[in-house]
Formats: C-alpha cells, structure tokens, sequence
C-alpha cells in the first residue's frame, strides 16, 4: 500500500488567491493512502523543500505530489528534493494548480473543487509510478560547427583550446563571412578584415580543427551525444596540395560573366576565382555552371598555364561520414530582395543600392578599389540620401521585425561618405534610431555632429529617375513638411533576414525555426544559445540579428554549451521512455514506422539454444518520450515509464462529479 | 453583345472621349448597347460622403448592366473604379451583398464582368482585328503613357497591373506600331477633381506631368481617363502661364490613338476639339 505526501503550494498569492488551499489540504488528508496532506506559502523555497523532506524521511513517505505550479517550472527541483532525501526522483507528481487552474478560473469556489480534483488524479497517478533509473549513453567529444563566419570561428576556437577537436563546415570557398565583406566596423571603425584575419588564420592553424570550405551539410542523423553527419566536399576542380596560390588561373580566366557574390553582385568574376584576396583557404575554385570547359567542353586555358598543375577537372564531390557530441549552427543571415518594393525602383534603378553594396564599394577590395562612385556611370555622388528600416517593422510587405544593426551601419557608412567624399551632402531618412549598445548613441551623434549628416526623421514615398538623378521623395515629421531631395546616389537599409535555404537546413538537423526562418532558441530569456533540440546550439545571427559582439558572445555561449556536454563522459538521459513488453509484442512494426525521432528498430536476438529471434527495441537515447507508440501498439504492451498511472487518471476523472 | 457605361464626363465636358470610344467599337464590328438608365457612379464625391451610397449606386449600375450583358465595358478610370469596387465588395463580403440587396431590393446575380475600354483593347480577340485592319502607321510617335492612379489602386481590386511601374499599356501601343517612352510620372496623380475647387494644385502636379513626358521625348501624351485628358489639356495653357514655360503637349485618349491607327477620320474622334492643338501633331507625325 503506498503511503502518499501531498504537499500544497499557497504559492505566495497566484495559488491562494484564488482556490482555498485549507480546504484542499483537508479534503485530500482524507484521500486513501494519503499519509499526510499539508500546504505551506512557497514549497519551492528551501524551507518549503525541507518540509518536503523532512516528512518523507519522518513519515517513510514513498510516493509524492506537489500541487504547484507549471512542472516545466519546478519539477527538476522536487525531484531533486526528494532524492536528496533517499527517495528515487520519479516517484514524484506534480499537480497544476496554478496555471491551469487558479490562474484561468474566476470562481474560487469552483477552483478549489477543480483543484482537488487535480490533485486526486494527481494521486492516482503517482501509486502507478515505479523507481526508475537515469540511462547513460557514450558522449562523442568532437564537435561540428556549421558556418565558417566570425561565430562559427569563435566557437570552434573556444571548443578546441579546451581540447576538443571541432570540425567546421562551410559552404563558401573561404572562411570569414560577413565579416569579411565589411569594410570598417562600427563604432570603433575598426577595419573589419584586420581584425577578423588573425581570427581567420588562428582557427586554420589550429591542429584540433578541420575546416571543410565549399563544403555542405548532406544529412543528419543520431542524437546528443553521438550525431552521424555526413558531409559534401564538393569539388573545388583544384588540388588543394599542388595549388600555390600565384592567381595566374584566375587572371587568364576568359569567362568573365558570373556575377561576383561577395561584391553583392556589383561587378562580375571569372569562373574560376578566389572569393577575396585574404581568403582562407587561398585557394581557387572553379564555378562549373559558369565554367566554359564544363558547359561546353572548351577552353581548358587555366590548366596550361597553371605553374603546379593543380587543376583537375576530373574531380568529383566527396561525401564523408563523421560522428560528433554536439552541433552548432552559425549559418548567420540573409537580405531582403528590395525589389518587391516597387515604390524604390523595384531593384530597376542602378544608383539605388543596399548597405552592403555600399559596404563593399567602400573596401579597397571591392568592386572599385575602395572609390565611392555611382554604379550607372562611376561618378563620385555628392548628394547621397540613405532610407533606413526597408522591408524592417514592415507588417505588410516586408518584416514586422526591427533588424537591429541598420541604424548603426547607416551612420558608419555615412561618416565614411563623408571622410571620401568631405563636400558631399549625406542626407539619412529614419523612423527611430535604434543605438543601444555601447558607444552606439554617442557613435549616431558623431555623425550627426562632427561629420553633418542631416537626419530627416520621416518616410521616403517614392524614388524615380530624373535625368541622371534620383528624385527622393519623402516627408520630414518634425517639420512637418514634404522633403525632394535630388540625390545621385540612394541606399536602403535592407532588412536583415534568415538564411534562403534554411529551412531545408533545419529539416536536415531536425531544428525548429520561427515564422521568420530563424532558429528557435530553448527559451527566449534563458536559452538564447541553446536550440530546442538536444545538443545542437545556437551561435550568431541564424538565430536573431546580431552585431559582431552580440555574436562573438553568443559564438562563446554556444561553445561552453557543448563543452558541458563534453565535460562527462557519459550522456545521462531521462528514463521517462518508451519500453516494450517482447513478450506479447506481435512484431507488427507500427510502432517503428510512426514514431517520428526514429527511436524504435527491429533487433535480432540468438537465444541460448541457437535460435534466432526478432523483437523490436527501443533506442534509450533516441526515444523522447512522446507516447506515440504507446497509442498506437494494438497489442498495448508498449508502456511509457513514468506515464503507467495515465488510466488511472482518467478513473479518477470520470468520478468527479461537478 | 457588350454592355457599354458611358458615364456622366463623356456625356458632356470629354464627348471627344465617348466619341472615339463608339467610332472605335463600330469600326471593329464590336457590338454594343448602352446600359439603360444608367446613373452618375459618384466617382470621388460619393464615397467621401457615405461608403455604402457609393455602393449602392455603382450596384445599381450593375444591375442595369445586366439587363444587357455580362460584359461591362468603360471607359472613365473613376467610373472604372467605383464600378469594379462594387463588384468586388458585393462577390467577397457577405456583409455588403446582403446589404446592398436588402437596400436597394434589387436583385443581382453577382455575374456582370467589369472592364475598362483599355482592357476591352488589349483582349486578344480584338487586339488581332486591330492588328489586321489596314492601319495608318503609328510608326515613329512616340507616346508617353499616362495611367494616372484611379486605374491600379487598389491594387487587390483592380487587379489592372501592377500600381508602381506599370507596363501593361505600353506593350500594347507597343504592339501596335507606336513607341511608348520610358518615363518617371506615368502614375502620378493629375490632381483629379480640385481641377474645380483649387486648380493651383491641379497646376503644379499636371506641370511636372507635362515637363516629365516632354524631356523623356514624348510627342503627345495618352490617357485613359477623362479626368487625366482635361487636367492635362485643358489646364495646359494656365500651367504655361504659371510656369512661364512652353509645353505645347497633345493629350489624346486611347481610343483616339487607336482609333488613328485603324484608320478613323481625326475628325470623326474629335481631336479637333481638343484644347491644345492635336491635329498639327497628327498632320506631322502620323499621317
């Protein structure tokens, strides 16, 4: 016979305000089997959790129900109390008392009988419940960090100098990302590539770390601890031992037409390129959908006159198979396509270019050797007009999000316009400023002061050509007044956005994301580097809009999040799983098909007398205990362990009589 | 069998454009019948002063349509307008058809199809017999389009074309032998009514209209709208004055310019009734 502690949470005034929590612990004190029924203001307190513990030791308590709050909440806590107490953790209960019941209903009087009436499902429950013990399962001390971008490099530097080793995944032929396409940094104006090449040449020396560069996540498969990944090395066409990396191939490329991506498509590359000049590996690659010998058979030219006979056109896509413990993902973000917004040209006007254009027109590396000058006829432009927030806080044809870096961006590549280009007017639309980080205000005040950008705050209604102008036309709301501007040169401040194809990259690692495409962190207070799923974290800008600190931050988190993985050797898993009685299963294999993690297969046993026997078996460390299996075995004789008393609760329901 | 709404301008101060319309429709053996006691459809006035009376008698409209087909043609912007939204609110909001049946007790199947005469042109039966009659070139005029706004917006009703950058009447005077320019106010407003109540304002929009066409080349401008044609024509001479600049631009309605290229008399589209002077630029560029 089970002797039952009931023990009630006042839970300051949320609980008591609303349901009479005497009356609960007077009516369950009546409750067979209930050896004692008390409440007390916060039982989550340590002298509330002393309570707890003290009776089951005084009382030899051996099954527990604390009606409380949420068990998302404190479940771990009384769990944790009553083992400390010599009582096996999940002979525990948790009743909710709080949100679904005193914070939803109105009537105290009805509350109090919903109240009791939870807790004696609660209690019939628990007697079902058995001791059970946590499963361990072997942790795989290797770890994957997909995206080679400044939070992909701090994590992989952080794993691997405590001694782990890392491999890097990234699609681009080079590392450095982002990070790589800027020119100054904000608000120390920085050089970006300065400061980001030490970082870049340290995580490709770093012997604990493998980088894969033009290389793509195939597929996915396993669990914390032990993750199967398979990996496309797709074929750079170059061998990357013999290549010594003259550039000649690149020079001699007559297959000048592919547009050039890390210039934001501003100007073309050949064929075969090296993305930037400090691009690690520096090592060409050549694009086959743009390639002449590729398309057509012909050419051949970077072949003759490359000096170590490095190309290779012979060479395929290699797919490899590693394990790891942990994952993280720092794919970082996309940009929105601003031609949707027809009113700003709809992408037809030449002079009307993106933050990041402008960016990489600014580096010396860029498309224009580091001149300001108008794409459609290469004039520097004196009047420069930037709109900020296109397609940000735009619930109607764009993102209702604030993409949190362009306010910042704006004001730096205004004060670099202003340093090239010292008589230019540099005019800035905005609705808010949004400078929140340190040194941000005072950096927006510099430009707006030292360096004389003009901040209209108002929206730009329409951009059209005029001659060799574009007409801005826009209001300013603090004057109150319409505002033309004619300009030579406009840049929209595009919204930041998730990657393109992330969705099929979550579906691959079984990752949730958001409605817009990012991915959804464990909680959004207490989990930001931390993905819903076990063991794959969140670093940098996939999960929300980052500046460089904020990811180099969350890079580091995610980092430590899979050193804690790595610093046991063993997995410790929750034993509230799945388990099959083999003994009436039927082998129907339903409960393999529906399951959807993948956690149940079919084992073959060879018995003492040399027979061989099927069963199917449940994957410890696969399973998530959702109970889908249970509801589907026809032969009921899978059971979820910690859910036995789930009948019972449902007796208990069909007495109360309301 | 087409059943054609004139409308209240064609009636009286733009005749030259419901002229052109039926000269062009007879000469393309398009039949059509006026839609009988029709009513004004309120265009602008009407819905500033009560949403659902400006439904009610752009229905009414309707209605009467329906007597003589279910192919409505018409030729105002504004008419064009409040015509469709009627549709569209009586087809998509049970709220609005149960209202507008119980208060006007008419009945309505819901089925009449509303077009603009632009969109009558483009279709691709009369487009062909446009194309095959034996045509005055319009080879060599250059044309600046002129949608004005009522046509496209809003966009989910109208559903004519894009609201920004339109193109569809270009492909199609394209299509049929003139050059249409590319130019940055084929959408601005003409300032529509306050041609009346404030014509200043008319001025200073139909000014940077008319500069706009002139300097990307355009030898006359086309509209589709009654309202655009006298703001732009009729108003040209006070916007010389108050500029102090020389335009001397023709504005002709679609109808006209098609009506020319299948070989219609200018007389018989009334281009001689035009304010600023159409026939010089018809003598010189297409005949």
């Amino acid at each position: 016979m089970a002797r039952v502690g009931v023990f009630i949470c006042w839970c300051g005034n949320n609980i008591a305000d609303n349901v009479d929590v005497d009356a609960v612990r007077d009516a369950i004190a009546l409750e067979p089997g209930v050896v004692c029924s008390e409440n007390y203001r916060y039982m989550c307190s340590s002298p509330g959790q002393n309570l707890v513990a003290d009776k089951v030791k005084q009382l030899k308590l051996d099954r527990i129900v604390v009606a409380s709050c949420s068990p998302k909440l404190h479940e771990k806590t009384f769990r944790g109390c009553i083992e400390q107490a010599g009582l096996n953790p999940y002979l525990l209960e948790i009743a909710n008392i709080r949100e679904q019941c005193s914070w939803v209903h109105t009537d105290k009087h009805l509350a109090t009988k919903k109240a009791i009436e939870l807790v004696r499902m609660s209690i019939a429950k628990v007697k079902r419940s058995k001791a059970l013990k946590q499963i361990t399962a072997p942790m795989e001390k290797r770890a994957l960090v997909i995206g080679a971008g400044i939070g992909g490099i701090q994590a992989a530097l952080d794993i691997a100098m405590a001694g782990h080793s890392v491999v890097i995944v990234e699609r681009n032929p080079s590392i450095g990302g982002r990070m790589a396409q800027l020119d100054k940094t904000f608000p120390t104006m920085d050089c970006s590539a300065c400061i980001l090449t030490p970082r870049m040449v340290s995580v490709f020396q770093n012997s604990s770390i493998k980088i894969h560069t033009y290389s793509e996540i195939e597929s996915v498969s396993g669990h914390v601890g032990d993750f199967t990944v398979r990996i496309r090395k797709r074929a750079r066409s170059v061998d990357m031992e013999k290549c010594v990396g003259c550039g000649l191939c690149v020079e001699k490329c007559p297959m000048k037409k592919a547009k050039n991506e890390f210039n934001a498509d501003l100007n073309n590359r050949p064929a075969i390129y090296i993305p930037f000049p400090q691009a690690i590996p520096n090592v060409p690659v050549i694009d086959r959908k743009n390639c002449s010998f590729f398309l057509r058979g012909k050419c051949k030219l970077c072949q003759k006159v490359c000096p170590a006979e490095a190309i290779d056109y012979t060479q395929e896509d290699e797919i490899i198979e590693e394990r790891f413990g942990g994952i993280v993902i720092a794919t970082g973000h996309g940009l929105l396509d601003h031609s949707i917004y027809t009113e700003y040209g709809g992408g037809k006007i030449k002079d009307v270019i993106t933050g990041l254009q402008l960016e990489r027109s600014i580096s010396s590396c860029g498309p224009w050797g580091g001149h300001i000058v108008r794409p459609s006829d290469h004039k520097e432009p004196k009047t420069v007009v930037f709109i900020q927030c296109v397609g940000s806080r735009d619930e109607q044809k764009g993102k209702s999000y604030c993409s949190k870096l362009c306010c910042m961006y704006t004001a730096k590549q205004s004060i670099l316009i202003k340093e090239h280009i010292p008589d230019a007017r540099v005019f800035v639309f905005y609705i808010d400023i949004r400078a929140s980080g340190k040194n941000y205000e005072e950096f927006v005040r510099r430009a707006q002061v030292e360096y004389g950008v003009t901040y209209i705050r108002g929206r730009v209604s329409k951009l059209f050509e005029d001659g060799d102008k574009v007409v801005v036309r826009g209001t300013d709301t603090l004057l109150g007044e319409p505002v033309t501007i004619n300009a030579d040169m406009v840049v929209l401040a595009t919204a930041i956005t998730a990657q393109p194809d992330t969705k099929k990259m979550a579906r691959k690692l079984g990752v949730a994301i958001n409605k817009n495409d990012f991915y959804s962190e464990a909680h959004p207070k207490l989990g930001p580097v931390e993905s819903l799923s076990a063991g794959v974290f969140l670093a940098g800008s996939c999960e929300s809009p980052k500046d460089i600190p904020e990811t180099v931050s969350s890079a580091s988190g995610a980092a430590v999040k899979a050193l804690l993985l790595f610093s046991k050797d063993e997995m410790i898993l929750e034993p509230t799983i799945s388990s099959i009685d083999t003994r009436t299963c039927v082998l129907c294999g339903t409960c393999k098909d529906i399951c959807p993690f993948g956690a149940i297969d079919e084992e073959e046993l060879t018995l003492r007398n040399g027979n061989k026997v099927r069963q199917m078996k449940v994957l410890d460390s696969v399973c998530h205990g959702c109970g889908v299996c249970v509801a589907s075995c026809r032969s009921k004789c899978i059971q979820l362990q910690g859910n036995e008393g789930i009948f019972d609760v449902l007796e208990s329901f069909k007495k109360v009589n309301v | 069998m087409l059943a054609y709404y004139p409308g209240c301008s064609l009636s009286a101060s733009c005749q030259e454009y419901g002229t052109s319309c039926e000269a062009v429709m007879k000469k393309l053996e398009i039949e059509y019948g006026e839609v009988p006691d029709w009513n004004c459809c309120g265009a602008s006035a009407a819905h500033n002063y009560s949403e659902d009376l400006s439904l009610a008698i752009s229905f009414r409209n309707l209605v009467m349509a329906e007597k003589v087909s279910h192919d409505l043609i018409v030729p105002c912007s504004a008419c064009f307008n409040r015509l469709k939204t009627a549709d569209y609110q009586f087809n998509n909001s049970e709220e609005k058809r149960e209202w507008l049946l119980k208060n006007t007790g008419l009945e309505y199947s819901g089925k009449v199809k509303v077009e603009h005469f632009a969109e009558l042109m483009m279709r691709s039966d009369v487009l062909k017999k446009i194309k095959e009659m034996p045509v005055v070139s319009l080879q060599g005029v250059k044309i600046a389009v002129y949608y004005g706004c009522m046509l496209m917006r809003p966009a989910d009703i109208m559903r004519f074309d894009e609201p920004d950058n339109p193109d569809r009447l270009d492909k199609f005077f394209n299509d049929i032998g003139a050059v249409s320019v590319d130019w940055s106010h084929k959408t601005e407003c003409c300032g529509a009514i306050f041609s009346l109540s404030n014509v200043d304002v008319v001025y200073d929009l139909t000014y940077k209209i008319l500069s706009s066409a002139k300097k990307a080349g355009a030898d006359c401008i086309v509209t589709v709208c009654p309202l655009c044609q006298s703001n732009l024509d009729l108003r040209q001479r006070g916007v010389e004055k108050k500029f102090g600049e020389k335009i001397d631009m023709p504005i002709l309605y679609i109808s006209q310019l098609v009506g020319l290229g299948i070989g219609i008399p200018p007389k018989e589209l009334d281009l001689h009734k035009h304010a600023v002077d159409a026939m010089r630029f018809i003598k010189q560029k297409v005949l």
